[in-house]
């Protein structure tokens, strides 16, 4: 009983430790940010890495999930009579929502952890340690540059998810289920209000980029620097950054929406 | 009594003061054999920590002249997870020679040149460069003492996205702002002391273990250091690779008149070229010296780790239960669980 408790308090003092070392992590990370207009090349390649090379697997994921939102939307709002009203609730659920969750949640599993699995690798063959070496800080050198990049990426890649999820969304209802143009477009340029929709949308995905790329490059530079520690960081921060993002986009939600 | 007298501490024979006249080099040789006898279970490297523990023997510092030393380490006490890695080590590094820091893997050597950089704090003691005290100067004063310091990593550390150019030139461009001609010259200036001009285009992955260990060695001397640090330079490499490393560091370090500092347990390479030699084991310096004097002390421990004798003073076992019994052991159990 008693060794429970000691284990309980002292993995709880772990974690506490861990969380204090991230903060102060990006402290030194936010206080580089300057830095990062100096070696905008370094901030342009990061850009490249994590947000491009993540516009398939977003433009994919946004156009069936689009398509989803119309067939299911279509067979609730049948009922009603309201079909007309589908483009305003695929648009709707689309901006506020599962835009900028989704695209966390696939930026974290796509991105973010091959940023872990790149900055704890650094750690393992010993070139996070060379650059110091070399009087050069890992922090503005490497870490700035990515966690910029994913902080920029997320609001852009959430915002062509919400994009490419309407057109999706209009093949299905419009082109298939029979749903009227004017009338999917219409409504939804009526009904879905700048700052209350588009607005809160991307401040949410800045908010996730925030936190899924500051997990992602923490775990990766606290990484054990073994091929099993690297895993294991990679791991962690899908896992984290999952429950963060839904964590966050309730806290997010309840401020935004919650006094309607 | 048998083992107590093995490992000398009962105060009977041998006593800790013959032990501590083998520690200073006593000419002893018929009781040393004794005290250090091959097939005790605990190896006379822990008797000597033990007796200078109980009979502290003043460190050998003052060797050299405090113009001569770049590098003073002293009274340093560093833990790592409980563990005591240095018990009170003091020694310096002199200018202008290679200094030979030897000892059995995971004594802390590795450790001891990251506490030189100032890549950790030790938890006792301090280690001063040029005079000024690591772990008090501030990140900045930390980085432009660094800018002096060279380091090859075991790795190499190369940067595994920029090919053999870039990553000899990436001091140049984070510190200098040195036009692009320059840069390549003095780029392929240090690459041909290397040996590796012809090799600029290549990526790292690309490399052997050598040329990888050869192109770290260019990019630590570009930004022309005082003093080069070498972690374990001659491990892994092939005859010809490990020839061509001793080489280096000993031109480089005359050529460019470096303080080196090798950490290594390759004892014949590394004592090839050191002016000085310090062995280091379980947290202290067990022996210090020239070369020749490191190959005259009377220690069988040290005799042993210099020549790399499989039989010696430390046991080639791990410590165990007698095996007799330990094999024995499970047959018992079987037997005495068929009776009941």
């Amino acid at each position: 009983m008693l060794d429970s408790i000691q284990t309980l308090g002292q993995n709880t003092l772990q974690r506490l430790e861990k969380l204090g070392r991230s903060c102060l992590f990006i402290l030194r990370v936010l206080t580089g940010f300057p830095d990062v207009f100096l070696r905008f090349r370094l901030l342009t390649a990061q850009i490249y890495s994590v947000g491009v090379l993540s516009i398939v697997i977003v433009s994919v994921s946004g156009f069936f999930v689009g398509m989803v939102l119309s067939l299911q939307g279509y067979n609730v709002l049948s009922d009603f009579g309201a079909e007309q009203t589908l483009g305003v609730m695929v648009a709707a659920s689309l901006v506020r929502e599962l835009g900028p969750v989704v695209t966390a949640l696939l930026f974290a599993g796509r991105a973010g952890s091959a940023l872990t699995a790149e900055i704890g690798l650094m750690k393992a063959t010993e070139q996070l340690s060379g650059m110091e070496m070399m009087a050069v800080d890992p922090l503005r050198r490497i870490i700035s540059p990515r966690f910029f990049a994913g902080v920029v990426s997320m609001p852009l890649l959430a915002a062509l998810f919400s994009m490419v999820g309407v057109i999706g969304g209009y093949f299905v209802g419009v082109g298939l289920l029979g749903v009227d143009e004017g009338a999917f477009w219409s409504q939804m340029r009526a009904k879905i209000d700048f700052h209350d929709d588009i607005v809160n949308g991307i401040i949410k995905s800045f908010v996730f980029g925030v936190i899924v790329t500051w997990i992602a490059v923490f775990e990766g530079y606290d990484a054990l620097p073994t091929s099993e520690g690297v895993g294991r960081a990679t791991t962690r921060s899908v896992v984290y950054s999952a429950l963060a993002v839904l964590a966050w986009d309730f806290v997010l939600t309840a401020m935004m929406y919650g006094d309607k | 009594m048998e083992r107590a007298n093995r490992v000398g501490l009962d105060g009977v024979y041998p006593s800790p003061w013959h032990c501590l006249q083998d520690r200073l080099g006593f000419p002893h040789p018929s009781r040393t054999a004794e005290i250090l006898d091959c097939n005790t279970p605990i190896s006379d490297n822990k008797l000597f920590l033990a007796l200078t523990t109980l009979f502290p023997v003043p460190a050998m510092t003052g060797i050299f002249a405090e113009a001569e030393i770049l590098v003073s380490i002293r009274n340093l006490v560093f833990f790592r997870g409980g563990r005591k890695i240095f018990d009170n080590v003091s020694l310096d590094i002199p200018r202008g020679k290679i200094t030979a820091i030897m000892g059995p893997s995971g004594t802390g050597k590795t450790t001891l040149l990251k506490l030189i950089g100032g890549q950790l704090r030790p938890d006792g003691g301090h280690v001063s460069v040029e005079g000024r005290v690591v772990h008090k100067q501030s990140r900045k004063e930390l980085y432009e003492m660094r800018k002096r310091m060279g380091m090859l990593f075991q790795s190499g550390a190369l940067l595994t996205d920029l090919n053999v150019y870039e990553n000899v030139a990436f001091p140049l461009r984070e510190h200098t702002r040195l036009p692009e001609s320059m840069v390549r010259s003095l780029v392929l200036m240090k690459l041909q002391a290397v040996g590796l001009r012809g090799a600029r285009q290549l990526m790292p992955g690309e490399l052997s273990g050598g040329m990888a260990r050869r192109v770290a060695l260019a990019r630590a001397i570009v930004l022309d250091p005082t003093m080069i640090m070498y972690d374990e330079p001659f491990t892994g490499q092939d005859p010809i690779s490990m020839g061509v490393l001793v080489k280096l560091i000993h031109n480089l370090n005359d050529g460019l008149e470096l303080t080196s500092i090798v950490v290594s347990h390759d004892v014949r390479e590394t004592v090839a070229i050191a002016d000085y030699v310090y062995l280091i084991s379980e947290g202290k310096v067990v022996a210090q010296g020239t070369p020749e004097e490191i190959e005259q002390t009377p220690s069988p421990w040290i005799h042993q780790f210099m020549h790399g004798e499989a039989d010696g003073p430390v046991p080639f076992h791990f410590p165990a239960p007698d095996y007799a019994d330990d094999l024995l052991r499970y047959g018992k159990t079987f037997a005495a669980s068929i009776e009941v």
